[in-house]
């Protein structure tokens, strides 16, 4: 499948993990550290961005209004996107889900479950 | 002196993540030479040991600092980062103006922020004379400010040698300078009178407090000799004196994502740019 | 009014602008009375270029009244708000440390990594603190501490580390543990990594990347068979992760040849997909050793029309010692323009001409 994935979140080791997870099934990644960065590396890239895995406590831009803003813009409106964060509680699914994220797990996740919601997510 | 694959992303990283400037992978040797000049006056034995400091000891960022005006190019000519001013000429200007006839607007605003010996804001002006069909109807000012009184002299006079206008287009060199004796160019009425000298420290909160409605502010290269705090202050300042839908420029190695995310981020053509 | 009830009043204006600047000047000159209106005001400011000016305020500012006011906002329901106090407050450095030993303890485990964020960027002086947040019912939490600990570069506790990554079950966990082992692994450390990994088939596809980075900080001989083996399987996709483990032991044990299986990895790795400047740092790695396949090898890629690897080779050839490779790097010198790169070609040139 041509095309990657990008992996938004500002703890190295969280980036690395997920990365090697999405590796697994063959894909390519690119990687950002913020919501900001994010944003550059989305706009910025040649290749299309299948998805994205972002976290939401991040300096300089946190994950929803990274969502948020990618939502306001048509070119991105579909983009399938799940948040991996820390907080577990309904209210922050909620604000996931309104700004506009398909997708919302728990860290720390389990490899195979983030694979599968992977898969369910890309439909294949 | 050794500069493992690894540290050097490491290095390249932590410039990226304090100072939004990054380096592609075929400046490898661009970056060894000067981080060895660091090391050497700074007595350090390996690479490893000047990253820790950087990141764990350098509490003031003197140090970093001293790397980063290492790393950076000082040098100013006209029509520098050529793609740049090409995207700002066909794709941002055009926008920003059309906009301005559907609403009877007629003047354009320009910034140029550390603007150095002039060469930058003469070359804006050449630009917008060249591209704006109908020149006559606007009111087109670029005000161009630095802190350096002596620049901003030298700047007024217009007068630069051949290593300054080495990229001017032909047509336009022609057009645009006069050439009183061999190797001496002088900066025409036509893209002079479009031109406002200014001196500004950017530093200062209430400078630019009273300055409003610019379509265009030019800042490259120049946000990396300021810290993190004053860097922030500074594009604040931009976005309070732009106008809604106008453009943000840095050096093209530069983000503003590490800085501000107040502007919109679009990519027009294969660029970024980012817009109030 | 005052000037301080002016402010405050301003940082409620119509007019984005008034807004901004009053926090700025509130901050500028030290008007104490206007940190609370500004932190409320930060909670419902819509305009995003406002609060970002007022965080940035907020940061100029400093003292104990500041922090203590802050402290509340870590449990603000805003990610923006929550995300700038911790800068903030990471800003305020050791006089955060008291003021946070109250959230460290908080009910609610978020509130208790958002400390731990403020922690870690004010540094050393804070190691104890999330030291002991290895000790937190949730798990997050722990991996956090192993993590920043690591970024600490701080050693102290490296014996519980260890031991957590003996005793744990949970993959994320253990991969952090031996990413922060790396950094400030002992002696202990690497037994404990050989008796969880007696093989490499013991090693679970995501800790294999970890366990990589463990070995290229300090790992020896006896781990390259078990890198040798994933190459033959992974060597594509952990390509960068293996180059290092290998590079790595390599560095700390010198040596004048290489095992015949580590030419075959590289060689490998020379012909396969991976970026030019891993490449790069493939030849240049080569050149230190003295196996007389390398010449042939390095002399292979002095192609110009890729100068990255060209400048590898070069490199390497000159490291290598062999001065038969002097008119060959004559010939590429010709054609090439960028003057840093002239610059390594002639250092290898001098290099070569001093052994003829």
């Amino acid at each position: 499948m041509a095309g990657k994935v990008l992996i938004v979140d500002d703890s190295e080791m969280v980036r690395n993990f997920h990365s090697y997870i999405v590796k697994s099934l063959g894909l390519e990644i690119i990687t950002a550290v913020d919501g900001a960065d994010a944003l550059e590396k989305i706009y910025g890239s040649d290749d299309e961005i299948l998805f994205c895995i972002t976290d939401i406590n991040m300096p300089h831009m946190d994950g929803y209004t990274l969502i948020e803003r990618l939502r306001d813009d048509p070119t991105y409106e579909d983009m399938p996107i799940i948040i991996v964060s820390t907080e577990d509680e309904m209210k922050d699914k909620q604000r996931g889900f309104e700004a506009g994220a398909n997708l919302y797990l728990v860290k720390p996740t389990e490899p195979d479950d983030l694979l599968l919601n992977i898969k369910m997510l890309l439909g294949k | 002196m050794e500069l493992p694959l690894e540290y050097f992303i490491k290095l390249r990283n932590l410039i990226y993540e304090r100072t939004g400037i990054s380096y592609e992978e075929n400046k490898i040797y661009y970056v060894k030479k000067r981080l060895q000049q660091r090391m050497q006056a700074g007595g350090f034995e390996d690479i490893e040991e000047y990253i820790k400091y950087l990141k764990l000891f350098d509490g003031n960022g003197r140090e970093f600092q001293e790397l980063i005006n290492l790393l950076t190019v000082n040098e100013t000519y006209f029509f520098r980062e050529f793609n740049q001013l090409q995207l700002f000429a066909e794709d941002c200007l055009d926008e920003v103006v059309e906009a301005k006839r559907r609403t009877g607007g007629s003047t354009i605003k320009i910034l140029c922020a550390g603007c150095s010996t002039g060469e930058e804001a003469y070359t804006l002006a050449i630009i917008v004379r060249e591209m704006l069909e109908d020149f006559r109807r606007w009111s087109v000012l670029i005000k161009a400010i630095d802190i350096d009184e002596n620049v901003l002299a030298r700047a007024r006079k217009g007068i630069y040698d051949s290593r300054s206008v080495k990229d001017v287009p032909p047509a336009y060199l022609k057009r645009y300078f006069a050439q009183p004796q061999s190797g001496e160019y002088v900066i025409r009425p036509e893209a002079k009178e479009l031109v406002l000298f200014e001196h500004h420290n950017l530093m200062d909160r209430r400078a630019l407090r009273n300055e409003e409605g610019y379509d265009f502010v030019f800042c490259r290269n120049v946000l990396i000799y300021f810290d993190e705090v004053s860097r922030k202050q500074v594009v604040d300042r931009f976005y309070s004196l732009m106008n809604p839908g106008g453009f943000i420029f840095l050096g093209h190695s530069e983000s503003l994502s590490r800085i501000s995310s107040a502007f919109k981020i679009r990519r027009i053509n294969e660029h970024l740019v980012y817009q109030r | 009014m005052s000037l301080i009830e002016d402010l405050i009043a301003d940082l409620s204006s119509e007019d984005e602008k008034t807004r901004a600047f009053a926090a700025e000047d509130i901050a500028c000159d030290g008007l104490w009375e206007g940190v609370g209106p500004m932190i409320a005001r930060l909670e419902i400011e819509p305009s995003r270029y406002v609060r970002e000016v007022i965080v940035s305020s907020l940061k100029m500012m400093s003292g104990p009244e500041l922090v203590n006011q802050l402290i509340p906002c870590l449990r603000s329901d805003d990610a923006f708000v929550r995300n700038s106090i911790i800068d903030i407050l990471a800003l305020q450095g050791e006089e955060s440390l008291e003021a946070l030993r109250g959230p460290l303890q908080d009910a609610d485990k978020d509130t208790r990594k958002f400390a731990l964020d403020v922690l870690v960027q004010i540094g050393s002086s804070a190691a104890a603190l999330i030291a002991e947040a290895m000790a937190d019912p949730d798990i997050n939490n722990v991996i956090t501490a192993v993590e920043y600990l690591g970024r600490l570069e701080d050693d102290r506790w490296i014996k519980e580390i260890n031991n957590l990554f003996l005793r744990s079950d949970n993959v994320l966990l253990r991969c952090t543990c031996l990413e922060t082992m790396a950094l400030i692994g002992d002696e202990n450390s690497v037994e404990c990594v050989n008796k969880r990994y007696p093989s490499y088939q013991s090693i679970s596809f995501l800790e294999q990347y970890s366990f990589l980075k463990f070995v290229a900080r300090k790992g020896s001989d006896i781990h390259l068979p078990l890198i040798i083996s994933l190459m033959g399987e992974k060597g594509q996709v952990m390509h960068k992760e293996i180059i290092n483990a290998i590079e790595g032991i390599l560095k700390r044990i010198p040596r004048d040849y290489l095992l015949p299986e580590l030419i075959e990895v590289i060689s490998n790795y020379l012909e396969s997909e991976i970026k030019d400047i891993n490449k790069y740092e493939l030849l240049v790695l080569l050149g230190k050793y003295r196996n007389p396949e390398i010449y042939t090898i390095l002399t292979k890629y002095l192609e110009p029309r890729k100068p990255l690897i060209c400048m590898g080779a070069i490199e390497g050839l000159g490291e290598y010692g062999n001065p038969e490779a002097i008119a060959l790097i004559e010939a590429i010198k010709g054609v090439v323009r960028d003057e840093e790169q002239r610059e390594i070609i002639e250092r290898s040139l001098i290099r070569l001409e001093k052994l003829r």
